[in-house]
């Protein structure tokens, strides 16, 4: 807890005065010797360890997000054990634990800015891409918290719980001016940054940015459309604007994040005409939130409080028999969330928290533009409301344990319970055991449950949630203080899984709720730091995951592999950024199967010429690794081509 | 917003009286402390083992860049002697804000702009201090960090010395780690 405030020094000084002297010269009369020997009893409140979390929690920071060169969520987060992502040239959805359904828009993992819930309400979408609103240099660190985190999130947090947490002006302190530029795909962006802790305590940063792409000209394939191979010009592009402005004083904040990107369509999705022309798909989203925490009764109860204000926006084109069909969703959210962590009582952590989300807007149409009036408009809304506990229990000094529990209710499948159980045990100071386990839900989405157009879809109004219940054995084990691996072997299971089937009245595709899926795994890592300033990370990663009644699941590639490097490089100050991936074959929807692939990035930046400058330079799939990933059901093709090499430079300026 | 004020206030004015009658009269058999009780004072002993040159004058002005851990420990070493010099404890939110700063305490929020703040610094005798991961290693001259629920340092000689500071062989011997 800062001390900025007068109140407080002034009662320190009164304190400090009325207390006798002695009292401030025996903290400098403590020898070094005997401050080397002290035991710390309570770690700073900041940070908590990540061996007294029941959950595997990964952490990327900003200097990673530099060295590696990552310009979008995607990048970042398939450096991490278990997932694997996947593009349809127009989205990339991000796949964990196997998991990764072609045409699931990103509805099993919770996206959150400092905290507050990205995806939106008609497609449940986490937005893993250039759709983020957020441009990557914004953020200070990505944290991932593997596993189901239904128990104090509620919806979509399915597979894991990315949190994205924002600089502040203070971190960004001045000005900072960007520009990149992407070849083959002519990529050019830019972004204007200021950010500053000003005299009075007000801590604020704003940021605009921009990215503009052509796109690259594909010889695209669109079997079953009546058209063949072609070569389709100019229809690869993208744009993006953002916008961010935090202000924040003392344990307040107040977020205004603004992201609008429309990307043009090569594949003719949704199985429009052949080859494709003017189609595209633009997604906005507008997020508030005004964000309180702080700490009270001697540092013992600390309290989080947030509002929040939600909005999503998707527009598209496709045309089906030369008539440009319009597709619209909208969605707007507000509510509130009040949570609160009293470590009062000794050997407990005990959290209660409670949020309630008012869901006014959920909206979809449908229009083919050559006929008056609108064909298809779908309007609904409703409510979530949410309470959670959870008590962090210390046994003794080697055993904790924690349970927690949320209570879920919202107007689409009532009241769902979704409980934790953690139990942690600290072998030796350098190896910690924790068995956990966890269950959430997630209710069907407008768009699964309500969209009907009489031609791609029939709704389901009845359709039920789906649940996932995820047992957990981590072992994290210090070799040296530099040198950390962990273990973790995992079985989930999923019932009711919202899925597209067949309507059998209507013979059209319809979400329903599919069979039971299980699946196991294991996920070894390590990371290893030298004095020298290198890093390696890595990981393996391998899964078996199946239908229960028998089948395959496509998209789930068995074995994936990570390798990250980074050294400074003997030259002229230059940073070294290598990374490696590894996916095993996937299966496409038809069952044939999709090669694996190798892949690597190189990046090397350089921060010493000017002051105040930094450049960097990377190679994106650097030995032109020729790879493709499966489509969906919407798309013609069962497996799309992904790019190429391409070159990347990029220009950071300080003022 | 009133409720809240207040209860900060009572929150402080309760710390300040349950540190200074109960935690502070035991510092004389100090073994348990909380974590930057035990910083701050590793802080002052690392001063006190630094070799000034003489340009410094009679003023130590010890600046904590970045949201302060310390709190009312920090409070504890204004206008403290150390030597013949005086301790002044600042605040600083902004690298531009460094000037006149002695001792530079780099919290972990704003590391990230630590090669801002080395290259502001450049050679003026200033002593840079940190509690982060590699910060030694990237140019910070003492770093603290947590071994087994104890606080350890390494030191950066090369750092003190382009900042025309020496550290004390006692200081050096004690490291866990010294970059020559």
């Amino acid at each position: 807890m800062a001390v900025p405030a007068n109140i407080p020094l002034t009662v320190g000084l009164i304190l400090a005065l009325a207390l006798p002297a002695q009292a401030e010269t025996e903290l400098a009369e403590l020898n070094l010797e005997q401050l080397l020997e002290t035991t710390v009893t309570s770690a700073s409140k900041y940070e908590q360890k990540q061996s007294e979390v029941a959950a595997s929690v990964s952490i990327i920071t900003r200097d990673e997000i530099k060295a590696f060169g990552w310009r979008t969520l995607d990048q970042a987060l398939a450096s991490l054990p278990g997932i694997h992502t996947t593009n349809d040239r127009q989205y990339t959805y991000l796949g964990a634990r196997g998991f990764g359904l072609p045409g699931d828009f990103n509805t099993r993992v919770l996206l959150a800015i400092n905290g507050n819930r990205v995806n939106d309400l008609v497609y449940d979408s986490g937005p893993f891409g250039r759709d983020f609103p957020l441009d990557l240099d914004l953020i200070e660190r990505i944290e991932f918290v593997a596993g189901p985190g239904g128990a104090v999130y509620g919806q979509n947090a399915m597979f894991g719980v990315v949190n994205v947490i924002t600089r502040t002006g203070a971190q960004v302190d001045g000005g900072e001016l960007s520009a990149g530029w992407q070849s083959p795909q002519s990529l050019r962006e830019g972004r204007i940054s200021w950010g500053k802790m000003l005299n009075n305590g007000v801590d604020v940063l704003v940021s605009a940015s921009g990215m503009h792409a052509r796109g690259e000209d594909l010889l695209m394939d669109f079997p079953g459309s009546g058209s063949g191979e072609s070569l389709v010009v100019g229809q690869d592009g993208e744009k993006d604007t953002g916008f961010f402005t935090r202000v924040g004083r003392g344990p307040w904040a107040l977020d205004f994040a603004h992201g609008d990107r429309r990307k043009d369509d090569p594949t003719a999705a949704y199985r429009s005409d052949a080859p494709p022309s003017g189609q595209f798909e633009r997604d906005i989203y507008t997020l508030t939130q005004l964000h309180y925490q702080d700490n009270f009764v001697g540092n013992t109860l600390n309290v989080l409080g947030r509002l929040f204000l939600g909005q999503e926006r998707f527009d598209s084109i496709f045309n089906y028999l030369g008539a440009p069909n319009n597709n619209t969703g909208a969605s707007n959210w507000r509510g509130a969330e009040l949570r609160s962590l009293y470590s009062g009582f000794t050997d407990h952590k005990f959290m209660l928290g409670l949020e309630y989300q008012d869901n006014p807007r959920i909206d979809q149409t449908n229009d083919d533009r050559t006929t008056p009036g609108l064909d298809t408009e779908i309007k609904s809304s409703g409510y979530r409301a949410g309470v959670y506990a959870q008590d962090e229990w210390r046994l003794n000094d080697t055993w904790s344990t924690t349970l927690g529990l949320r209570v879920d209710r919202n107007d689409i499948t009532g009241t769902k319970l979704s409980p934790r159980a953690g139990l942690i045990w600290q072998t030796t100071a350098a190896t910690t055991l924790k068995a956990l386990y966890g269950r959430a839900h997630r209710a069907p989405n407008a768009y699964e449950r309500l969209y009907d157009d009489g031609v791609s879809q029939v709704a389901n109004p009845g359709l039920g949630g789906e649940t996932i219940d995820t047992t957990e054995l981590v072992v994290d084990h210090r070799l040296a203080r530099d040198f950390s691996v962990r273990a973790s072997l995992y079985h989930w299971s999923m019932q009711d899984i919202i899925t597209l089937g067949i309507d059998p009245v209507s013979g059209l595709p319809q979400y329903q709720s599919g069979n039971k899926i299980k699946a196991d795994g294991l996920e070894l890592s390590a990371d290893k730091r030298w004095d020298w300033g290198g890093r390696a990370r890595g990981s393996v990663s391998y899964q078996e995951i199946a239908y229960v009644d028998g089948g395959d699941l496509p998209n789930a590639p068995q074995w994936l592999g990570k390798l990250l490097f980074s050294s400074p490089l003997p030259w002229e100050g230059l940073r070294l950024g290598y990374e490696l991936q590894y996916d095993a074959s996937r299966k496409a929807i038809d069952n044939s199967s999709l090669d694996g692939y190798w892949l690597s990035h190189l990046n090397l930046l350089a921060d010493k010429w000017v002051t105040g400058l930094e450049v960097s330079l990377g190679l994106h799939n650097l030995f032109n690794q020729h790879y493709q990933h499966p489509g969906a059901d919407t798309n013609w093709q069962t497996r799309l081509a992904q790019d190429g090499r391409s070159a990347w430079l990029k220009l950071d300026y300080r003022f | 917003m009133d409720w809240f004020k207040t209860g900060k206030k009572t929150g402080f004015r309760l710390l300040f009286w349950v540190l200074g009658l109960l935690c502070c009269p035991s510092l004389v058999h100090a073994e348990n402390l909380a974590e930057y009780q035990i910083k701050a004072a590793f802080l002052y002993n690392f001063l006190a083992f630094t070799e000034w040159p003489a340009e410094v004058g009679n003023t130590i002005n010890l600046c904590v860049y970045g949201p302060d851990p310390f709190g009312e420990n920090l409070d504890k070493m204004q206008g403290q002697s150390l030597g013949t010099r005086s301790l002044a404890v600042k605040r600083v939110n902004s690298v531009d804000g460094l000037h006149g700063c002695q001792v530079v305490f780099i919290t972990h929020p704003v590391m990230s702009n630590l090669r801002r703040v080395l290259d502001n610094l450049g050679d003026k005798p200033v002593l840079t201090v940190a509690d982060s991961q590699d910060a030694a290693l990237q140019g910070v001259a003492l770093n603290m960090s947590m071994d087994q629920n104890k606080v350890t340092f390494e030191a950066n000689l090369a750092a003190a010395r382009s900042n025309k500071l020496n550290l004390s062989s006692k200081l050096l011997r004690l490291a866990t780690k010294v970059f020559q």
